[in-house]
């Protein structure tokens, strides 16, 4: 699958902005060695990796914040996924976008710890994953934010599908959604 | 094992090992870079934090002070040669005192019978090598008339630490000093009374060595 | 090793009472770690002295075994070199024999736990009493530790005062301060006349023999100064360079443990009592384990033998705080565990420990070493899979995604179908999915996907 991904993407030209930070760190610092068996396959990687953005990343570092407009009313509050936290190094990235537009952004509890959903932990250990899932869920709520914001899809999709199994009254977006307004489809 | 076919099987792992580039040390200074302080203001403030004390002024107006406070007990000491402060001991006994002695005889039954003593002593009087300014340790080396004891069984350990062997932290007495620790047969660093948070994380003092720590400047 | 998987056991911990107090405490932890890395500027060029060290100790690991052991029989000690556990605890026996003991006493030791050595020796007719306060409490009630520094997070203080009551014959108590004093009296009683004292070594320099043994009670100091024979054990890559070097790790120990800067008590001993010292063991013997450790040097993931047993991967990690110690079946939990326990005792039974990580990364943040722990489990996860020996029954939902992925027109397809099962379900939630989709929604809903796909936006809205 990687292969498939790289020669695809190698083919295009530009920063290839992805809007999840763990699969930007997957393309980032996995996939020249997953695919080291092919030297131009791992070369095409190396390519690859060295146009890759987080979305944040490419919005702070690449766009500049300038002229971007918030496009949310009530207050939000924001969960920082793991991988474009710790691995990608982008501490902060996602609160700078978000007090730059100028919404409320209401300060998370234990904002950093993990949501639980790790990729396929959460179907190999659905228990424990559960039990991180309602703490941060626990953590939202306590907040009362109207919107959780997050940079990672899985996270996201992990999180609100526990929200709505909860009952939780609050709307989850991805951060590109807050910036950029929503076009209906 | 024998020792040579042990070392033998770990070079064999070695040789198979992926470890990490093994980096050749670096000789630049092991010293950590902390800020200047006032060094016998910061021990004492880092000792309060740790349920210590740290007594400047007339250091023997600061043994008097301890002394009345709990009473007289058994006291297991240094020997005089070995304190910076010559009549230190001396206070002890003229306040009532009985001093235990702290030579421990070799044979197995006598030991016993002679460490069977040491069940309920009060004061422990020792000197202190060295404190640590950013930590609120003292260094504690054992020797003739230096018995470890002294520092470990009693409820009130009192150490006289003379002013002029405070050190900003552990690595800068260690850096100077290294040679001074297999010297002796016992170096340890105190670091404030003993203490245990094992039940329910709840702090607690004196579990099995002293409750109370008084280090006594001695200018 | 019991037979039951880590998912099975981590479920079934999820929300005890136990795994609840482990996860307390394991915060509580955290904070004070955090707070003493604030307080000490120098921090991170302590952990690149760390990790230099470590990792240039055990790259040349013979040869700094070999100056330790000279050492410490320079300093008038003896030193065993054991290829594993039998070795080492019928050594120790031995050491026990000659010196005609019957009551040893010992402080807190991980790697003594790891070769059993306290099950040899009552096997051997000795009594043997732990006297750390937590393992104490453990071996009182015959229970497992559940944290490598702070073994009875899981208990309440009820819990302890009912065991005082029943097993030392004391009132009933359960105020820390009373239950604290009883331990005392009662062990300090048992300290003074102790034949033997074991301990564990947390470092030791190889230039001068020289071992340090860090403990907040007193009891370490206790154990290796009042019985007349002392028997430190030593997993092999617990030596560093010199006394400097010690001292490095030092620097780091207690504030990533406990938050202490120095823990109360670092006791740096070289060779028995001199002669004419007033007291001291008289006998002093190091016992140099390797049990397993030349195949984790040997490994992939040796790096994890630069580890400095400080705990503060565990107290981070969010799957330990969730199922606390136990889930883990072995001696070593958390993060680090779930990378050593496999090589050191066999993959058999443990193919899931190094998937019982959502790979948040937040132990290698904290690690004083700088272990990749991520990778090391990533690592792991590839050999696993590669036997296939745990959770092979997503294999076959993740070749189909696979097919899918790289087959645009399939993808397209795909795709499409579960717009229309989007579609069906009005752009809502699935609650119940079938087959492999069932581990999802035990726990969480998932989102119907968008009734029109992104591919059919984009080609509606901005052309081909």
């Amino acid at each position: 699958m990687a292969a498939h991904t790289v020669s695809v993407l190698d083919a295009t030209e530009g920063p290839i902005v992805v809007p999840s930070g763990s699969c930007a760190a997957m393309m980032i610092d996995h996939y020249a060695d997953l695919l080291s068996d092919d030297d131009a396959l791992a070369a095409a990687a190396r390519r690859v990796a060295g146009r890759v953005r987080e979305f944040t990343q490419f919005v702070v570092d690449d766009l500049g914040l300038d002229g971007l407009e918030a496009d949310a009313t009530g207050p939000i509050t924001f969960h920082p996924s793991c991988h474009g936290l710790r691995h990608l190094g982008l501490r902060g990235y996602g609160e700078r976008v978000l007090d730059h537009v100028g919404v409320e952004r209401r300060p998370l509890e234990a904002a950093e710890e993990c949501c639980g959903f790790g990729g396929l932990f959460a179907v190999e250990m659905p228990e424990i994953s559960g039990a991180l899932m309602e703490t941060k869920i626990g953590h939202v709520e306590a907040t009362g934010a109207e919107t959780l914001v997050g940079y990672d899809m899985s996270c996201l999709m992990h999180l609100a599908g526990g929200m709505r199994r909860r009952g939780t009254d609050v709307e989850v977006r991805h951060i590109a959604e807050i910036i950029a307004g929503e076009d209906e489809a | 094992m024998e020792r040579d076919a042990f070392l033998t099987r770990v070079r064999s792992g070695i040789s198979g090992a992926t470890l990490p580039p093994a980096p050749e040390l670096d000789p630049g200074p092991l010293t950590p870079e902390l800020a200047d302080v006032d060094l016998v203001e910061r021990f004492g403030t880092v000792l309060a934090t740790l349920d210590g004390t740290l007594h400047t002024g007339d250091p023997r107006a600061a043994i008097e002070e301890i002394i009345a406070h709990h009473g007289p007990g058994p006291l297991l000491a240094w020997d005089d040669e070995h304190l910076p402060l010559p009549d230190a001991v001396h206070r002890f006994l003229q306040s009532g005192c009985a001093r235990t002695d702290g030579v421990v005889p070799h044979s197995a039954e006598k030991r016993l019978t002679h460490q069977g003593g040491y069940f309920d002593v009060l004061y422990g009087l020792t000197g202190a090598e060295a404190g640590f300014a950013e930590t609120g340790s003292i260094v504690v080396r054992s020797g003739p008339g230096r018995p470890r004891m002294a520092s470990l069984v009693p409820l009130v350990h009192i150490a006289l630490l003379p002013s002029d062997r405070i050190f900003r932290s552990p690595m800068h007495w260690l850096t100077e000093h290294g040679a001074d620790v297999a010297a002796v047969a016992n170096t340890v660093y105190i670091t404030g009374p003993s203490r245990t948070a094992d039940i329910e994380q709840r702090l607690e003092l004196g579990v099995h060595g002293p409750r109370e720590v008084h280090v006594v400047v001695i200018e | 090793m019991t037979t039951s998987t880590f998912s099975e056991r981590g479920a079934a911990a999820v929300g005890s009472a136990a795994a609840a107090a482990v996860g307390d405490g394991a915060r509580h932890l955290i904070e004070k770690r955090a707070a003493a890395v604030d307080a000490y500027p120098a921090m991170d060029a302590m952990r690149d002295r760390v990790r230099e060290i470590r990792l240039h100790t055990l790259a040349h690991l013979d040869a700094y075994l070999a100056d330790f052991a000279d050492s410490v029989e320079a300093a008038g000690g003896h030193v065993f070199f054991a290829a594993d556990a039998d070795e080492a605890n019928a050594y120790i026996l031995g050491v026990a024999g000659e010196a005609g003991a019957e009551l040893v006493v010992k402080s807190k030791s991980m790697v003594t736990e790891e070769i059993e050595l306290n099950g040899a020796l009552e096997a051997g007719g000795l009594t043997i009493v732990e006297t750390d306060l937590g393992e104490f409490i453990v071996q009182l009630s015959g229970d497992r530790p559940s944290h490598i520094v702070a073994p009875v997070l899981h208990w309440t203080k009820e819990q302890v005062g009912h065991l005082f009551a029943d097993q030392l014959g004391v009132p009933y108590a359960d105020e820390p301060t009373e239950l604290n004093q009883i331990a005392r009296t009662h062990l300090r009683r048992i300290f003074l006349r102790a034949d033997m004292g074991i301990s564990g070594v947390n470092f030791a320099a190889a230039s001068t023999g020289t071992i340090a043994i860090v403990t907040n009670e007193g009891n370490g100091r206790l154990t290796t100064t009042a019985p007349r024979v002392h028997v430190a054990v030593m997993g092999m890559e617990r030596v560093v360079p010199t006394v400097e070097d010690l001292g490095v790790m030092l620097e780091v120990l207690g504030r990533s443990a406990t938050g202490q800067s120095l823990t109360t008590y670092t006791n740096l001993i070289t060779g028995p009592r001199r002669p004419d010292d007033d007291d001291g063991p008289d006998e002093f013997h190091v016992v140099i384990v390797d049990n397993g450790r030349t195949a984790v040097l040997g490994d992939e993931v040796s790096e994890v033998l630069a580890c400095i047993r400080c705990g503060a991967c565990l107290n981070i990690c969010p799957v330990y705080r969730t199922v606390g110690g136990h889930a883990y079946g072995d001696v070593y939990p958390g993060p680090v565990g779930s990378v050593l326990s496999p090589i050191l005792f066999g993959f058999e039974g443990r193919e899931e420990l190094p998937y019982a990580c959502t790979l948040c990364g937040a132990c290698l943040e904290v690690c004083p070493a700088r272990i990749d722990l991520p990778s090391l489990l990533v690592n792991l996860r590839e050999r696993v899979a590669q036997e296939g020996t745990a959770f092979s029954w997503l294999d076959r939902p993740l070749d189909a995604y696979e097919f899918a992925a790289t087959h645009p027109t399939m993808w397209t397809a795909s795709i499409d179908g579960a717009s229309l099962a989007g579609r069906a379900n009005r752009g809502g939630w699935f609650k119940r999915l079938p087959w492999r989709g069932k581990t999802w929604t035990s726990v969480r809903n998932l989102p119907a996907p968008a009734v029109t796909s992104f591919r059919r936006w984009w080609k509606k809205h901005h052309g081909a």
